[in-house]
């Protein structure tokens, strides 16, 4: 059972993985990167995130070939004593000294790392394995309250640190789950589509007052109806259907006109950054003139100005895709997109095509976790998604980013090459 | 095998679709997204690339000097360092500012305080200016804590300094920053900018202030320089971007002063108000000119304080009028010599005819004129009523003119328009003709009483000092048109001469060149044995006319002279305000200016006129209330 068969292997997964690794450690050379001619002007010492990122890559791919070897079994195995454990971890960290606002990190000898992404980890592992039950029909309330709960958990612990990016990936794995184990359709829609009313309506209401009308609104609300009429056999469903997302849009706008003004201000800077040019929307603005200005072919390796200029904020981390952007042009963006599409869809592939009913569910939650983080990203660098501050998987530095999706490529190696196990 | 809600391939695959479509559908935004910023709008954010690392530096063109005739430098150009203090990066280090103000010796509560009124002021968070000329621990206090610091600024500055002080300091002028309202005005200014307030200074700024040069340098988000753009060559073209220039300095101005001249005439000039000037009377170049009181130009440049701005300029003395092309003063009995052109030009005398003798009055109407001389002249001719300067004559040839026909003559040597002279702000001055009168006074409202009056130089007519110079100057080059000027080239930074001041004299063909040289003659008389002897060179043969202009306070000396008189090489004009009579104030003054003049070397000659002679004209001879009491009876006929 732990042999592994080489020819098994998933090199769909396997070589966009470790192409994007190699592009995040140079894009991050490139990061770190002064012209000797400015270095008198520039204070050096930003090759160390090069240098560490590259020790983080061997450990990762240490990792991916652990996860790759060991039976899955353990995984399952292990949920629940793991995910306790970092339960405790997530309340520990709350008592550390808070570090740039809030307190994410535990220290570990010379290493810090976030309980908060091996819980993503843990709650993928452990919801996987209580969804893949048979008698945990996920249209039961009992069962969706049991998920819910094992997700809003950690969930709440993290948006306390304060981490609002890395919590919203909690609920979106858990939708993916349920929606994969067999959620009612309907009923996920009914869950979901007030959550997306709520985001479109506060997104068109700025555009409302500006004098433009909301189309995205009035489209959504047509995709409403639409979906109701469709399940117009269910008419209990479908009136609950529109009159909540209805409500919703009434709602909104008026509570929001109940807040304070600098309560909407802020509210509005998270949804619509550069409606607040000079806040969060300057991050923005400049990382979109950077990737804009990168053009087709991009400006050239290490030649990014933006980057070298430092207009574009948190270079190695958040916005690393900026700098690559920038530097790569469309071509080198439009590369990235599709390695990342790749690995997901491919785990798509492999979630219908394995056996075994956990590893079809994790699979599926991994997936969910690499398409959140890089759409949340990319979407932060070119002013679609609000600045959350949660990393590109391989291009962002941190240890316990690339080290948690090292891990996830390894598992999902792991699925692909026991395809019939049960 | 697991149940068949879940593991049905069926289900699964739809699933997988719906899914599929979700990831495929967000991706293709993305994309379309990425199409639009890289490729759709590429051009545009790559100028915004540009842009956020370029910043254009101003490289200030150094004005141009000023220099004397012989090409010494009257105002120059010193470097200073000014300290800027760019408050939006003060944020967070308020504590270190605290240090600076500590290190520098600069008073932390008045910075603080003066910092917060700026702010208000200008939310933009441009920079304030801390210290105008920093000394010399500053800089290097400011230059070893660079990094310390970064709030501050040093700014290396041309500032302005007049190595002579007060010299010339009217002709010179000033110049100051510019203003809030310079800057909304003219869009060629820059803050900070030195802009000529008055003076040549003003007058030509344009040729004065080149051109600024500019150069692109790369700066990073924090604001440190990088150094100069190279990649410019790349996108030019591009709107709103432009290549370094290097700045083009000003043109250097070379006056027509004198220098050694204007050093003496400032030395001799003792009286604390009122204004000499000396023309060349062939150029119309203006060899000196000084109007009392001065002031010293130098204050301006370190930053004038607003205590003493407010002395400078509600001084009642007023030191910052230029007296010379500003004030005007009733010409006196100066105006006699256009009196006896327009006599002689009309025929309405000839000069043989004897008039009425003075007996120290001259009684008209109702009215009773006197003569400055109380035991009255005798009867004169016309020679020598301009050499004893007989007011009963002129007030009968005044009776034989039209007030258009004295008006004629004064016009023709320059009188009641303004000179052109290349100084700001002159005085146009007033000589009356008929149709003047008429609206000074009503139709009919006015009477000959006035023209006496006029005909001695007294009442509406009024002279600026340059007029009167610009006067005797034609007198002396025999009647030819002369433009008073105190620029006589502009030589730009290639040493090209880019300006020629003046011009040539043109003479007028209306000047009868005989009674030119009449008035000539009768005016060496006035030195040689009239009321101007007090003004006697030895050894040169000059011409004047003194003049004593009635005023509400002492009256004012004025003379005129011009010299050699066989070849005439200086004109000048003197007003002493409040200093009495002509004769006795003002002849004596043109002496010791026209010794300077003709022996530059030696030491001004001292009083070789006795002083008994000196007091030719008698302090007693005018009521000084005279013209003003007339006024007030109206018209007497």
């Amino acid at each position: 059972m732990a042999e592994r068969n080489i020819r098994n292997l998933e090199w769909a997964i396997l070589i966009p993985a470790v192409l994007l690794m190699i592009i995040g450690l140079v894009n991050l050379y490139s990061v770190g990167h002064v012209p000797s001619e400015l270095q008198e002007t520039f204070r050096q010492g930003s090759s160390a995130f090069f240098y560490k990122q590259l020790m983080w890559c061997v450990a990762g791919l240490v990792l991916m070939g652990v996860a790759f070897m060991i039976p899955f079994r353990y995984f399952e195995g292990t949920a629940v004593v793991s995910y306790c454990l970092l339960l405790v971890l997530l309340g520990v960290v709350l008592l550390f000294e808070p570090l740039k606002g809030s307190s994410r990190w535990i220290g570990f000898g010379p290493f810090r790392f976030q309980p908060s992404e091996l819980m993503k980890i843990a709650m993928i592992f452990i919801l996987a394995r209580y969804l893949s039950e048979k008698r945990n029909d996920p249209n039961r309330p009992k069962v969706i309250a049991t998920a819910i709960t094992v997700m809003a958990l950690p969930f709440l612990l993290i948006l306390k640190q304060p981490d609002l990016g890395t919590a919203l990936v909690f609920p979106a794995i858990l939708f993916c789950l349920l929606f994969w184990r067999g959620l009612n359709e309907g009923l996920l829609i009914l869950f979901l589509s007030p959550i997306v009313s709520a985001f479109l309506t506060i997104y068109c209401e700025s555009a409302f007052t500006r004098g433009s009308y909301p189309y995205p609104l009035l489209f959504f609300f047509v995709l409403i109806l639409y979906l109701a009429y469709r399940r117009r056999d269910r008419i209990l469903e479908s009136a609950m259907l529109v009159v909540t997302n209805l409500g919703i849009m009434l709602v909104v706008p008026a509570l929001i006109n109940m807040l304070k003004p600098y309560q909407q201000k802020r509210i509005l800077a998270f949804l619509r950054p550069e409606s607040d040019i000079l806040g969060m929307g300057w991050q923005v603005f400049q990382s979109k003139v950077a990737i804009g200005s990168g053009g087709f072919f991009g400006k050239g390796f290490l030649q990014g100005t933006q980057k070298m200029y430092a207009f574009i904020p948190e270079r190695h981390s958040d916005f690393a895709f900026s700098v690559f952007s920038e530097e790569r042009g469309f071509v080198g963006s439009f590369m990235v997109l599709c390695l990342f599409t790749i690995i997901i869809t491919r785990g798509f592939y492999l979630a219908t095509k394995v056996k075994n009913r956990f590893a079809s569910l994790a699979t599926i939650g991994i997936c969910s976790y690499f398409a959140f983080h890089v759409i949340i990203n990319i979407g932060m660098t070119i002013g679609l998604a609000p600045v959350t501050g949660l990393p590109l998987p391989f291009l962002s530095y941190g240890g316990s980013s690339m080290l948690v999706t090292c891990f996830f490529v390894g598992v999902l190696l792991n699925f692909g090459s026991s395809f019939y196990e049960y | 095998m697991a149940g068949i809600d879940f593991q049905n391939e069926f289900i699964l695959d739809h699933k997988r679709r719906i899914l599929l479509l979700i990831v495929v559908g967000v991706a293709a935004i993305i994309m379309l997204r990425l199409f639009y910023l890289q490729i759709v709008r590429s051009g545009y954010y790559h100028k915004l690339a540009i842009s956020n690392m370029i910043q254009r530096e101003r490289i200030i063109a150094p004005r141009g000097l000023i220099r004397s005739s012989d090409g010494s430098k009257l105002v120059v150009n010193v470097p200073a360092y000014q300290i800027n203090i760019l408050p939006g990066r003060i944020r967070g280090r308020e504590d270190r500012l605290a240090l600076a103000c500590e290190w520098l010796d600069i008073g932390k509560e008045k910075l603080f305080s003066s910092l917060e009124e700026w702010n208000r002021k200008y939310p933009d968070g441009r920079e304030m200016t801390v210290v105008q000329t920093a000394e010399k621990e500053q800089i290097s206090i400011l230059i070893e804590n660079k990094s310390l610091f970064p709030f501050f600024r040093l700014l290396m500055k041309h500032r302005r300094y007049y190595p002579e002080g007060d010299l010339a300091s009217h002709v010179l002028g000033y110049v100051g920053e510019v203003t809030d309202e310079d800057l909304r005005k003219r869009d060629d200014l820059h803050a900070g900018a030195l802009v000529g307030r008055t003076g040549i200074e003003s007058m030509y700024e344009k040729y004065l202030k080149g051109e600024d040069g500019v150069k692109i340098v790369e700066v990073s988000a924090e604001g440190t320089r990088i150094g100069e753009f190279e990649g410019l060559a790349d996108n030019l073209g591009m709107e709103g971007f432009v290549e370094s220039r290097p700045p083009a300095p000003g043109s250097d101005l070379y006056l027509t002063i004198d220098i050694a001249f204007q050093r003496a005439m400032e030395k001799e000039f003792d009286w604390d108000k009122g204004s000499v000037i000396a023309l060349d009377p062939y150029t119309g170049g203006v060899l000196a000119a000084v109007s009392r009181p001065s002031y010293d130009p130098n204050i301006f440049m370190g930053g004038i304080t607003t205590e003493e701005w407010d002395s400078l300029h509600r001084n009642a003395e007023r030191p910052m009028f230029n007296r010379t092309v500003q004030a005007t003063y009733p010409p006196a009995s100066t105006f006699k010599l256009m009196v006896t052109y327009a006599a002689l030009h009309f025929h309405a005398l000839s000069t043989t005819e004897r008039l009425r003798s003075c007996n120290g009055g001259y009684q008209f109407g109702n009215r009773y004129f006197r003569c400055w001389k109380p035991e009255g002249h005798g009867s004169l001719n016309l020679f020598e009523a301009i050499v004893n300067s007989c007011d009963v004559y002129f007030y009968q040839a005044g009776l034989k003119l039209d007030a258009d026909e004295f008006a004629y003559a004064g016009r023709l040597f320059g009188l009641g328009r303004q000179t052109g002279i290349d100084l700001p702000s002159e005085a146009k001055g007033t000589l009356p003709d008929h149709s003047y009168l008429d609206r000074r006074f009503g139709k009919k409202k006015w009477t000959k009483g006035h023209l006496l009056n006029y005909s001695i130089g007294q009442g509406e007519v009024l002279t600026t000092p340059v007029q009167l110079c610009q006067m005797v100057a034609m007198i002396a080059n025999g009647g030819m048109r002369i433009k008073p000027h105190v620029v006589e080239r502009i030589v730009d930074a290639d040493g090209i001469a880019v300006y020629e001041g003046g011009g040539s004299a043109v003479d007028i063909p209306q000047i009868d060149d005989k009674i030119i040289a009449f008035i000539r003659q009768a005016m060496e008389g006035v030195v040689t044995g009239g009321t101007g002897r007090a003004s006697a060179v030895p050894g040169v043969r000059s011409a004047g006319k003194t003049g004593t202009a009635q005023n509400s306070g002492k009256d004012h000396a004025l003379f005129v002279a011009y010299a050699p008189v066989q070849d005439p090489q200086i004109a000048i004009a003197i007003v002493m305000e409040g200093a009495g009579h002509g004769g006795a104030m003002a002849a004596p003054m043109a002496r010791r200016i026209l010794s300077a003049w003709f022996n530059p070397v030696t030491e001004p000659v001292e009083d070789s006129v006795p002083a008994e002679d000196a007091d030719a004209e008698p302090v007693t001879a005018w009521n000084g209330s005279f013209s003003y009491l007339y006024m007030e009876a109206g018209g007497v006929d």
